[in-house]
């Protein structure tokens, strides 16, 4: 594969990333209105509450949307070929993006049960990927 | 967005709009064969808009054979690439009616936004033109029944099917059964895109402009083979980033006034 777009760290969400290194898969809960939020920020973007919490979750998730991308997009190589990108929504109610990986991707499809699984990152942090839920 | 979406290669703009087909045929069974439709009309108004740059007739089996870019997205479900230009004069009603060209008057306008990312847009199904469409309208006194004309963002087969739920001229879902029947063509029920829409016509990035030139055109009369029988009434139906921005605008004639 090439090499990815990687993410940049930023400090404010060190947690989330640091989480990865471990293979955890940790999200910012607020404490104010006592539910978890995404993107990782220090600020919860439903009630402006600045007291945030990082909780592990279980990994599972449901596949929301899918598109198989038969044109490489940013980072990618055509020599790779297609790919699929979906957004998942995790059992936690919060909805994130990633690469269904371990399955053709043809065969990913709303409804999909999936799983947590890690892409390692050249700087030891890892990005949050999907594989099926057997 | 660089840390939450860049690194998973979603090809942008395309990929957050398929994603919403995507949701939309999960949801709704709404199928590629519908979205085409879309397409087709759109090339049979540009096949009688001699500035267009597609102007040969397509099919829904052509829509379908085109490369598959961002599933379920076909080429033809895209709208061009182009370079393009378009202006406008506002003014004051009064102003207006001492100039050479009949006034077109705006009788209502709204824009809504709801979200930058496409990972948080709320219902990948649901667009923030079901708040700018109804308040646009309500401003104009009118309800869907009244739309002579209308042009709506086709930047993709999908987002000109969402403009049409969530403006309200078919029930949330319906969209694919509503176009299937050619309704968005010349003669049909609902004139969409009669300059060939971003799809056919042209589509530089900032098409919203196009669809204000042709609405005004169409209700001038101005608008040559493909003029609509005295319409009196058109809405322009802009949409922005990755479904994230709505801008409605209704436009009259003078009876309208």
């Amino acid at each position: 594969m090439s090499p990815l777009l990687e993410p940049p760290a930023s400090d404010e969400v060190a947690p989330f990333w640091d989480a990865t290194r471990r293979g955890k898969l940790v999200l910012p809960w607020c404490r104010s209105c006592e539910r978890p939020f995404w993107y990782p920020r220090a600020t919860c973007p439903r009630c402006l509450g600045d007291t945030v919490e990082w909780r592990q979750a279980r990994g599972d998730g449901t596949v929301y949307a899918v598109s198989v991308q038969h044109q490489p997009g940013p980072g990618r190589d055509a020599a790779d070929g297609p790919y699929a990108v979906a957004l998942i929504d995790l059992d936690e109610g919060v909805r994130v993006m990633g690469n269904v990986l371990a399955c053709a991707a043809a065969d990913v499809h709303v409804g999909m049960s999936v799983r947590v699984t890690w892409q390692a990152l050249s700087d030891g942090r890892q990005l949050l990927q999907f594989a099926p839920r057997e | 967005m660089f840390e939450w979406e860049m690194p998973y290669g979603l090809r942008l703009p395309i990929g957050a709009y398929a994603l919403a087909a995507s949701r939309h045929m999960a949801v709704y069974g709404t199928t590629s064969e519908q979205l085409a439709q879309i397409a087709v009309d759109a090339r049979r108004w540009a096949s009688m808009n001699p500035r267009a740059r597609y102007q040969q007739s397509i099919t829904i089996d052509d829509v379908l054979a085109s490369p598959m870019r961002a599933s379920p997205l076909h080429r033809l479900d895209c709208c061009l690439v182009t370079d393009g230009a378009g202006a406008f004069v506002m003014t004051s009603a009064a102003r207006a009616h001492s100039l050479a060209k009949p006034p077109v008057y705006v009788l209502g306008a709204a824009s809504c936004s709801d979200h930058s990312m496409i990972t948080a847009m709320p219902d990948l199904t649901v667009t923030a033109g079901a708040i700018s469409g109804p308040a646009a309208f309500k401003q104009a006194g009118i309800t869907t029944a009244d739309v002579d004309v209308l042009m709506s963002y086709d930047s993709f087969t999908i987002t000109a099917l969402l403009h049409l739920e969530d403006l309200g001229f078919c029930a949330k879902g319906e969209g694919g059964a509503f176009v299937e029947d050619a309704k968005l063509g010349p003669g049909g029920a609902l004139p969409m895109n009669t300059n060939g829409g971003g799809l056919s016509y042209t589509h530089p990035g900032q098409y919203g402009m196009f669809l204000l030139v042709e609405a005004t055109r169409q209700l001038r009369g101005e608008s040559g083979e493909r003029q609509l029988r005295g319409p009196q009434i058109a809405v322009a139906h802009g949409s922005g980033g990755v479904l994230s921005t709505m801008g409605t605008v209704v436009l009259g004639a003078e009876a309208t006034r």
